[in-house]
């Protein structure tokens, strides 16, 4: 079932909310670019993700940009070619619930060119940070990038 | 078109040169100041070009390039808080024309997240510690990373020592 239309302000922008049509157990995505990725001589292969690509946008009313893979799914597409297309690099995933446990806030922002775009809000410190790159699942891997979930 | 050059930063930066200001000894003599000798200061530049240069929608959700007078200050603080021996930082985009400089090296982790100019949070860990990390909010000091620096550096080199 679509997602129900998010809270908007006066210049119809979407506002920081929590949908209700997001389940806990939904996975929201989040694309990984290779501009993302960091050299680290303490992880196996000596590549990693950076805490930088979990970092919120500072305009306006913007959090840090998700795909829900439910909303792709219900629309009958593939989630991985998704996300993937056109030139998107690799992908991780979160449980809404872990995000909303860390006390973000996890929304529907239906963009022109993606309706199946949200956003998480709220404080990306950099403990927050490390800690969303340390339970970040692998989506699309991409080869030879340390992930630390998946070497647990 | 706006580019980071050695010629444009020239005279900008506020790092002491390393003995290579010349003495004036008439009107007519020049005095020259030239970049700090670092291996990876071209692959920076070279670096901080490109990422002022991304396509709008980079990280796939619609985020520009880095912003030119952000990626500026990045070069003019690494020139001012490296030694010619610091090992090359990762320098990675962020969503809204910031960036983030990064050194993970054995012995801890260094990350600058540049905002804008003179708008700058620091994040220091050390290997082994039960701290989660040192913090600072950056404006136009920036001692604190020389010394974060200085302090990794120290840490990675005592094993050789001891070692040798």
């Amino acid at each position: 079932m679509p997602l129900s239309k998010p809270p908007l302000d006066d210049t119809g922008e979407v506002t920081p909310h929590d949908h209700h049509d997001i389940s806990n157990e939904d996975r929201v995505i989040r694309r990984i670019s290779e501009e993302h990725f960091v050299l680290d001589t303490k992880v196996s292969g000596g590549k990693r993700i950076s805490t930088m690509a979990f970092q919120a946008s500072s305009d306006g009313n913007r959090g840090m940009s998700v795909d829900l893979e439910a909303s792709i799914i219900d629309a009958g597409l593939d989630a991985k070619i998704f996300v993937t297309t056109p030139k998107f690099f690799g992908s991780v995933w979160f449980l809404a619930g872990f995000l909303r446990a860390e006390t973000f806030m996890v929304g529907y922002d239906p963009l022109p060119d993606n309706a199946h775009h949200g956003e998480v809000w709220g404080i990306f410190s950099k403990g927050r940070q490390k800690k969303l790159l340390n339970s970040a699942q692998w989506f699309v891997e991409v080869d030879g990038v340390f992930l630390p979930s998946a070497a647990a | 078109m706006n580019r980071l050059s050695g010629i444009s930063l020239t005279g900008t930066t506020s790092a002491p040169a390393q003995g290579v200001v010349q003495a004036l000894r008439n009107r007519d003599a020049r005095v020259l100041i030239t970049d700090r000798p670092s291996v990876w200061r071209a692959d920076v530049v070279d670096r901080l070009n490109y990422l002022c240069c991304l396509p709008v929608g980079w990280n796939g959700y619609g985020a520009g390039p880095v912003n030119f007078n952000t990626a500026n200050f990045a070069l003019r603080v690494l020139e001012s808080v490296c030694s010619s021996d610091t090992p090359a930082p990762s320098i990675v985009p962020g969503p809204s024309g910031d960036l983030q400089i990064e050194w993970h090296l054995e012995t801890g982790d260094i990350e600058l997240h540049i905002r804008a100019p003179n708008d700058v949070h620091g994040w220091f860990e050390t290997v082994g510690t039960e701290q989660s990390g040192q913090e600072a909010q950056l404006t136009i000091d920036f001692t604190e990373v020389a010394h974060w620096i200085k302090k990794l550096l120290e840490s990675t080199r005592a094993p050789i020592k001891a070692a040798a």
